[in-house]
């Protein structure tokens, strides 16, 4: 490759750099060669240049309002004329820019009525209407004009400069661009869109259609009506048969859709395209000009729904309603708001929670609470499971290809969701960038693979001591399962239980923790029933911590529940299990882990320093799989330390949506209060700290410890936190020693650099999983999940979702009479 | 106040609501149908009128009689229309919204293409001719005798497509896509033809109304806008849809016109039509007669 080194590589960075700016360094050529075009150009091409303006603006305002609400306005031309009337009116008497905004604040006026009597109306009525009004004021302007002034029309004369039109006309249209560049990720813009995609229903979820259509079609009006005004100036006599022109309607809404509304870009490059053309063939061939001009909008509107510039980018209608939900939840003020709170899932239908209960959902990177969740009780579980119960046998019974056909159009949804599931992740649980990007993607594949079980679940037909009889073993779905998720991997914990469950037949009873109920919950719910999911085969229930233990109850303990899988703490898993043991459930446990990370001295420095830099302090150490414990060959032991405490140094903390942002907030205040009195505790009995240490409002430093003894509370208990402990080792039977010093087996790893002898002493490490010249934090979705001793029981993932789902069953076929000794 | 007069200037508008619930009647066909609102169906009239103006003074044909041929000839010219533009676009799976809203921006197009079309073949210049221009005293009044052979020729037009739609195998089918386009497509109705006929029928009423309006009032290329926003006035007021309403809008139209120029100004005529619009939609958008559910606002699927 020639990037090496000189020139190339500047090249390369030099364009890695305008990537993604692009389009700013054109905007800023662009604008700059506006500005300097009226003071090098011939005046005819300035009077070109300023029509064209003129025509950009125009368009972009109409698309402003008619574009994403798709309400088709054909009163273009009376808020064009009522601005160049104004200044026909006002001009002489005032300084020039003042009968631009007199203009726009006619256009604005008039548009007030115009859109209260027209915008309830909808379709071609609104159309019609608009149309309608428009030339009511064109023949009310005409015949005032011949009955009170005796002449249609009056003389206008305003001494000014062409450049200071230009001028003028230039910033009226790059404040209508800009606008609706503003407008298009805007609460309003979203709201506009959402009354464009179904105004009923965009009602129903919050939205006011009446104040915001108003509002911006008198924004839209305004711009128009400031066209008109800076363009009066041109004519020496002003006709109402001209200034307000049906065709200039008709004009503009050719200009828009020709270019598409989709975009902002679209109006400009349609207004300069047709603009140009008129501005060339529309003198010279008039009527065949206008016929072909006809010919264009009916090609466009058949041809091309989304215009010039949407033609590669066709926006998905079905997006909308995902656009619209989201505007609601995120981005729609409070007050626009009416569904102030997430609801549950149950039997199909989204409901409140009993009496109305709710709870705060608080984003832990500002400790706000952004929204409330229905909070469920026993009652609401119970209903939950049997809902589950009435689903269960009609689901077991579909054909595997549907059931895997509507789990991979779940992942198609989660992949096309990507984006705002990311944003939540975040927002819940102060997530960096890259850890909810990496989990998102993660979840797609996850999603994919337990597609591919529903045809995996099969049985074994064995031979028979009896003659004539054929056994047979087949996998059935167990029935209902419940899911109880954590919040540090939302996402992925929910979804490695809830999918394979499902797509093995079985209807789920989901529960997140209460610490992110959208993200490891109702998202997924909600990603599930657009997939095409039953009712009742998912339902997603959500409570706050005081209901948490009745309800995590009812989902182990009720009967028709079949198998519970519970991600948490050991301490939980363990009240869970006793229960479970008490009713003869099976229950597959994930709990928690003080994963060992042993280096050996012959390992790859760099590799073990980013491992355990990785391992430790990724999504600030709340893994249950994190690298808590660091064991060192003496050799290496100062040498990597200074390494490791070199590279946290680098780690960047603070807010979890900035992309350059490791360290991210802890997720919840009382785990914060955990990890500050682990490593006070330690602190106080001996160890010191090599970096970090102390809590910074809701984060916590990336800390590493050295001298943990067997006293101190993080030797033995999990600190599920950004905490690691640094320990040298004389050799590798101590490295394995001290690793199994614990009550916990989730996941190991050993850097070496002899890979036979890793595996030798991997085979000594009592876990679940152990990775070679790897870090601890490692998964994937069609691997064996799951630990040892205190970290849990059973397996997630592939194959042991399959053993954890299904239900094992004998049947036998007899052929022949068989013989019993009661036979004579 | 002139009792007398004011039945005359009634009775002066109730001839000319005729012609008005005629050609209504044709964009109505179009619009129950398909939900396709024509806007350039004025154009369709300015045609037929043209057709007639050169038959009567290029080949000396009566223009009651040039009604055989100006007719036709504009019936298949719109099921050509249908057949290159809106059979596409009734075939593309949209909202209904969408569709009345893409089918507004395609007859304006249409509009465009006829109307600067018949500019370039027939010039701007006003074009007319003399036809039975003389009193007929009738009912103690007195009429132009043009204006009531007009109206009943209308009658007599509106009245035979009512027996069409009522009495035949294909009126039948197409008041039965009308009401259900589900149902009729069900029990074997073709679909597309019968669009395209109704969309025939749609613009050869509305030559005829041309051809009659030509006897009447002077021609030229800009006169089928304003035809069409009266017909659009008329079917408001009528309802979208239903073929009966237009008729008696109509004629209420023509009377409520007449008398307010009456009690105004001549020039004040554009001004009450686009007001009287304003009025109905505002006041009763969906017609003041009709109670069925076909409500603007509504989002269903076409």
């Amino acid at each position: 490759m020639g990037l090496r080194g000189g020139p190339g590589r500047l090249w390369h960075r030099g364009r890695r750099a305008l990537r993604g700016r692009r389009a700013w360094v054109w905007a800023a050529a662009l604008l700059a060669a506006l500005l300097v075009f009226p003071l090098v150009g011939r005046a005819y091409q300035v009077a070109l240049g300023l029509a064209l303006l003129a025509d950009v603006a125009l368009a972009s305002a109409w698309a402003l309002f008619s574009g994403p609400t798709r309400y088709l306005s054909l009163a273009a031309a009376a808020f064009y004329g009522v601005g160049a009337y104004t200044t026909a009116l006002v001009g002489a008497g005032v300084a020039w820019p003042a009968p631009i905004v007199a203009g726009a604040a006619a256009g604005a006026l008039l548009s007030l009525p115009v859109g209260l009597l027209a915008l309830r109306l909808r379709g071609p009525y609104f159309a019609i209407l608009t149309f309608g009004l428009s030339e009511l004021v064109r023949h009310t302007v005409i015949w005032y004009e011949s009955n009170v002034t005796g002449t249609v029309g009056r003389v206008l004369v305003l001494p000014l400069e062409r450049r200071t039109l230009y001028w003028s006309v230039l910033v009226i249209a790059a404040l209508a661009v800009s606008s609706a560049i503003l407008l298009r990720r805007s609460r309003w813009g979203l709201a506009l869109a959402a009354i464009g995609g179904d105004e009923e229903r965009a009602e129903v979820l919050g939205v006011r259609p009446v104040g915001v259509k108003v509002a911006v079609f008198a924004l839209s009006a305004a711009l128009m009506g400031a066209t008109g005004a800076a363009m009066a100036p041109r004519w020496t006599y002003i006709d109402p048969q001209v200034a307000f022109n049906p065709l200039i309607s008709f004009q503009v809404i050719i200009m828009a859709l020709l270019g598409g509304v989709g975009r902002p870009a679209g109006p400009v490059v349609g207004a300069l395209v047709l603009g140009l053309l008129s501005e060339l063939f529309l003198l010279q061939f008039r009527y065949a000009y206008m016929m072909v001009l006809g010919t264009v909008l009916i090609l466009v509107v058949l041809g091309l729904p989304h215009g010039v510039v949407g033609w590669r980018a066709e926006e998905r209608t079905e997006d909308l309603v995902r656009r619209l939900r989201w505007a609601i939840a995120r981005r729609i003020p409070r007050r626009f708001a009416m569904r102030r709170q997430h609801q549950l899932f149950i039997g199909g239908e989204w409901q409140d929670g009993p009496g109305g209960r709710t709870f705060p959902d608080v984003n832990p990177a500002t400790g706000e609470t952004f929204t409330r969740i229905a909070a469920a009780d026993a009652e609401t579980a119970r209903r939950a499971v049997e809902a589950a119960e009435r689903a269960r046998t009609e689901w077991g019974e579909l054909q595997p290809g549907v059931r895997a056909g509507i789990v991979l159009k779940a992942a198609q949804i989660w992949e096309r969701r990507h984006e705002d599931l990311e944003q939540m992740l975040t927002t819940e649980t102060g997530a960096v960038r890259a850890k909810a990007g990496f989990e998102v993607g993660y979840c797609t594949d996850l999603i994919r693979q337990a597609a591919s079980l529903p045809y995996q679940a099969t049985g074994e037909v064995a031979p028979s001591n009896v003659s004539g009889k054929i056994n047979y073993f087949m996998r059935k779905p167990v029935g209902v399962v419940s899911v109880i998720s954590p919040w540090n991997f939302p996402y992925i914990l929910t979804l490695r239980a809830v999918a394979p469950a499902l797509a093995l037949g079985n209807a789920v009873v989901l529960k997140p923790s209460e610490e992110t109920p959208l993200a490891g919950g109702l998202l997924v719910g909600e990603v599930f029933e657009e997939a095409g999911v039953p009712p009742g085969v998912l339902n997603v229930i959500t409570c706050a911590r005081s209901e948490v233990q009745e309800v995590g109850d009812v989902l182990v303990t009720h009967p028709a529940v079949g198998v519970v899988s519970f991600t948490g703490s050991t301490a939980t898993g363990r009240a869970l299990a006793e229960k479970a043991g008490r009713h003869l459930k099976r229950i597959v446990l994930e709990l928690g882990g003080k994963s060992p990370l042993i280096v050996l001295e012959d390992a790859d420095l760099d590799l073990a320093v980013n491992a355990a830099a990785f391992g430790g302090f990724f999504h600030q150490g709340q893994i249950c799989m994190a690298a808590t414990r660091i064991l060192v060959e003496h050799s290496l032991a100062d040498t990597f330390a200074s390494q490791l405490v070199e590279k946290l140094g680098t780690l960047r903390m603070g807010d979890p949506s900035d992309p350059q942002t490791a360290i991210g907030p802890i997720t919840s205040p009382t785990q914060l209060e955990k990890i500050r009195a682990h490593v006070d505790d330690a602190v106080a009995k001996g160890a010191k700290v090599l970096i970090g240490g102390h809590a910074r409002g809701p984060y916590f430093e990336p800390t590493l410890l050295t001298g943990v003894t067997p006293e101190m509370r993080c030797y033995h208990e999990e600190t599920f936190g950004p905490v690691v402990a640094l320990t040298s080792v004389k050799n590798a039977d101590e490295a394995v020693r001290l690793a199994n010093d614990t009550s916990y087996g989730l996941s190991a790893a050993i850097i070496t650099g002899d890979p036979k002898r890793g595996m030798a002493l991997a085979e000594r490490i009592q876990s679940g999983i152990v990775h070679v010249n790897d870090s601890t934090v490692h998964d994937e979705p069609h691997a064996p999940f799951g630990g040892i001793k205190g970290s849990g029981l059973g397996r997630h993932g592939g194959r042991a979702a399959i053993e954890a789902f299904t239900e094992i069953r004998w049947m036998s076929l007899q052929t022949e009479r068989r013989h019993y000794p009661f036979d004579r | 106040m002139n009792l007398a007069l004011l039945a005359d200037v009634a009775a002066g508008g109730l001839l000319l609501g005729g012609l008005y619930a005629l050609i209504a009647v044709g964009l109505n066909l179009q619009y129950g149908l398909m939900r396709v609102l024509n806007v350039a169906h004025g154009e369709f009239l300015m045609l037929g009128g043209y057709l007639t103006y050169l038959l009567h003074v290029g080949l000396g044909m009566d223009p009651l009689l040039s009604l055989v041929v100006s007719a036709p000839v504009i019936f298949a010219a719109g099921v050509g229309v249908h057949a290159l533009v809106y059979r596409r676009l009734l075939r593309q799976e949209r909202t209904r919204e969408e569709l009345e809203a893409n089918s507004l921006l395609i007859s304006f197009g249409l509009l465009f293409i006829l109307q600067n079309g018949a500019l370039l073949i027939f010039s701007a210049d006003i074009r007319g001719y003399q036809y039975l221009d003389r009193p007929l005293r009738m009912l103690g009044t007195v009429f132009p005798a043009n204006r009531v052979v007009a109206f009943v020729t209308a009658a007599v037009v509106t009245a035979l497509l009512f027996v069409f739609l009522r009495r035949t195998l294909t009126g039948a089918a197409v008041r039965a896509l009308m009401q259900d386009p589900v149902g009729a497509r069900l029990i074997g109705v073709r679909v597309a033809r019968v669009h395209a006929l109704c969309f025939g029928l749609g613009a050869g009423l509305a030559a005829v109304s041309g051809s009659l309006l030509s006897m009447l009032f002077e021609l030229t290329p800009f006169v089928g806008l304003p035809y069409t926003i009266t017909a659009l006035v008329v079917i408001i007021l009528g309802g979208l849809g239903s073929v009966g309403g237009s008729l008696l809008g109509g004629l209420i139209l023509g009377v409520v016109e007449a008398l307010g120029v009456y009690f105004t100004a001549p020039d004040l005529r554009m001004v009450i039509s686009y007001a009287v619009l304003a009025l109905v939609l505002v006041l009763r958008p969906y017609g003041l007669f009709n109670t069925l559910a076909h409500r603007p606002g509504q989002s269903e699927r076409a």
